[in-house]
C-alpha cells in the first residue's frame, strides 16, 4: 500500500511543457491513482482563508497562506485524511518554500523525498545548495524515475534514518 | 472599563484616560506600588544605585513563550542584573495605537504582572499615550529600571588573560522562532523564544561564594554572542577564542540558521547570558548555572587569550580558526 503524496511547489503559476520529464511523472501518478496536491503562491493579502478544491482531474489545489505549505493550510489535514506518510516534493525553486515546506513535513512527522531532477531552477548554486541542505538534515534524494519504480512496486516508501548532526 | 478597543479618548487626560490608568493599576495588582502622583518616591537601601531603559517594539506582540509584556520587563530586569545591580522598580509607559483591543492589552499586562511577580520588582510609576491609527504599530512599551548595588558592579574592565567565557543557555531561539513567525517558516513550534527574567539565576551566582570570581556578564540580545564578544574584545584588548562545537544549539535552530544564510551567532536571544569567569572556577559556574530553569545548557564556550590586538576567533570543528567579524548592517529588526 502506497502512503505517499505528490505535493507539487509553484507549478500553477509556472506551467511545464507536456513532455517534460515533470509533466511524464506526474501523469504516470496520476495513472497510479495516487494523490497529488499543489501548492499555490500569490497569496491575497485581504483574503487569507485557506483555499483548497479538488479539480476535475482530482489533484488537490492548496493557497499558500505564508512561506511553509504547511502554515495556516490544511495541507497536514488533507496528508493525513489520505494516511500519507512520505511526502514527494516536486516543483520550481522560488525563495525559500522548498525548505520551510519540507522542513515543516519533517517536524510533523512525514518522510521527505525531493527528486534532484524534479526541481525546475535557472540556478544551478540555488539546487546545489538546497539538496546539500536536505541531505545533511532529512531529506530523502531520490529521481523521479525511481520514485516511479517504487511507487508500480506498490510497497511504502523505505523510510531514511535520520541524524541531526 | 465599557470599551473593547482603545480610542483617542482614553490619552486624553481626561475621565477616559483615568478609568484606563485605573484599569492598567488593577491588572498590575500587587505589582503597582504607583501612588497616582507625578512621580514615585521610593526607598532604596544601598550606597549605589544602577538605572537603565530600553524600549520595546516587537513584532509579533504575541510569540511563543512570550509577548512584548513579558520582554518589556525582562529585557530591563536582564540589563539591571547583569551588572550587578539587584532590580527593584521599573516604570512602564506604553504608547497604544487607536484600536488596539483592550483584550489584547489586557493579556499584555498579565504578562508584564506575572513577569514582574517571578523577577521580583515593582512597578512605580507609569504613562500611557494613545496615538491615531498608523502613527505607530499596534502597541510600543518603554521600561526604566533601577536596581540596589550593594557589591561593586561587575566591569569588563576586570578580564584578564586565561579567563573563560560561558554560555548560560542556548543562542538564537528568540530569533528563529521570531523570523519563523512572521514568515511562516515551519519553525515556530519547534523553536520556542527563551525571553525570560535572568536576575534570580545571577542573584544565585553572585551570592555563592564563588560570585566574587565572575568578571563580567552580558545578556546576549540584539547583535548576538558576536557583538557582545567584540564588546569585552575592544575593552579589554585581548583577543578571545571559541569553540564552535562547544556552542549550545538548537538542531532545529542550526537547520533554519542554515537554510537562512544567518550565523547563530549574530542572532538576538532574550535569556542568554555570556559571562566571563576566572579559569579556576569555570566548571563550578556552569555547574550552578545548569542547577537552574534558565541555565540547564550553561556550557564553556571558549578563553580569554594573552595576545593583545583584540581579535575574536572561532575554532571550527576540524580545528581551524577563523576571525569572527563584528555584525555590520545585518540586524533584524524589531525582535525586542
Amino acid at each position: 500500500m502506497i502512503d505517499a503524496a505528490v505535493v507539487t511547489l509553484n507549478l500553477s503559476e509556472h506551467p511545464i511543457a507536456d513532455d517534460s520529464d515533470i509533466a511524464v511523472f506526474l501523469e504516470t501518478w496520476r495513472a497510479l491513482s495516487l494523490p497529488l496536491i499543489h501548492l499555490k503562491g500569490g497569496t491575497d493579502k485581504q483574503d487569507q482563508q485557506v483555499q483548497a478544491a479538488r479539480s476535475a482531474s482530482q489533484d488537490i489545489q492548496i493557497q499558500l497562506v505564508k512561506e511553509s505549505g504547511f502554515y495556516q493550510t490544511n495541507l497536514q489535514a488533507e496528508l493525513d485524511r489520505m494516511n500519507i506518510r512520505t511526502v514527494i516534493l516536486i516543483g520550481w525553486l522560488q525563495g525559500i518554500l522548498f525548505q520551510t515546506t519540507s522542513a515543516d513535513a519533517y517536524f510533523n512527522g512525514y518522510q521527505v523525498i525531493v527528486p534532484p531532477d524534479g526541481v525546475i531552477t535557472d540556478s544551478p548554486e540555488d539546487l546545489q545548495s538546497l539538496l546539500e541542505w536536505l541531505e545533511l538534515y532529512f531529506g530523502d534524494l531520490t529521481s523521479l524515475q525511481a520514485i516511479l519504480q517504487h511507487a508500480q512496486s506498490g510497497q511504502p516508501f523505505p523510510e531514511k534514518q535520520v541524524e541531526i548532526p | 472599563m465599557t470599551e473593547d478597543r482603545i480610542v483617542l479618548d482614553h490619552g486624553s487626560g481626561a475621565k477616559l484616560s483615568r478609568l484606563l490608568v485605573e484599569h492598567i493599576a488593577k491588572v498590575l495588582e500587587e505589582v503597582y506600588l504607583g501612588e497616582m502622583e507625578d512621580s514615585a518616591c521610593l526607598p532604596l537601601l544601598a550606597p549605589q544605585i544602577a538605572v537603565t531603559t530600553d524600549s520595546f517594539v516587537v513584532t509579533p506582540l504575541f510569540f511563543g513563550g512570550g509577548d512584548i509584556g513579558k520582554i518589556a520587563v525582562c529585557g530591563t530586569v536582564n540589563d539591571l542584573a547583569v551588572s550587578g545591580a539587584t532590580p527593584k522598580y521599573l516604570t512602564l509607559s506604553l504608547v497604544v495605537e487607536a484600536g488596539f483591543r483592550i483584550d489584547e492589552l489586557n493579556v499584555i499586562l498579565e504578562s508584564v504582572r506575572n513577569t514582574a511577580l517571578e523577577a521580583g520588582v515593582k512597578i512605580v510609576a507609569g504613562d500611557t499615550k494613545v496615538v491615531d491609527r498608523g502613527e505607530v504599530d499596534k502597541l510600543f512599551i518603554n521600561t526604566a529600571g533601577i536596581g540596589e548595588l550593594h557589591h561593586p558592579p561587575l566591569s569588563m574592565r576586570n578580564i584578564k588573560p586565561g579567563d573563560r567565557i560561558i554560555l548560560s543557555g542556548n543562542i538564537g531561539d528568540h530569533s528563529i522562532h521570531l523570523l519563523s513567525l512572521r514568515a511562516g517558516l515551519g519553525f515556530e513550534q519547534r523553536v520556542p523564544s527563551d525571553c525570560a527574567p535572568l536576575n534570580g539565576m545571577i542573584a544565585q551566582l553572585l551570592g555563592n561564594d564563588i560570585g566574587s570570581t565572575i568578571k563580567c556578564m552580558r545578556d546576549v540580545t540584539r547583535g548576538g554572542l558576536a557583538s557582545v564578544l567584540h564588546e569585552f574584545v575592544r575593552s579589554c584588548g585581548f583577543s578571545m577564542y571559541v569553540e564552535e562545537s562547544k556552542l549550545p544549539l538548537r538542531e532545529e535552530t542550526v537547520m533554519a540558521a542554515d537554510m537562512l544564510g544567518i550565523n547563530p551567532i549574530y542572532l538576538a536571544n532574550e535569556g542568554c547570558l555570556c559571562l566571563i569567569v576566572a579559569p579556576v572556577t569555570a566548571s563550578e559556574v556552569v555547574t550552578l548555572l545548569r542547577e537552574h530553569p534558565y541555565g540547564r545548557n550553561a556550557v564553556d564556550i571558549g578563553w580569554v587569550s594573552d595576545t593583545a590586538g583584540g581579535e575574536l576567533m572561532m575554532q571550527d570543528n576540524e580545528g581551524n580558526l577563523h576571525r569572527i567579524e563584528e555584525l555590520t548592517g545585518q540586524e533584524l529588526p524589531r525582535l525586542c
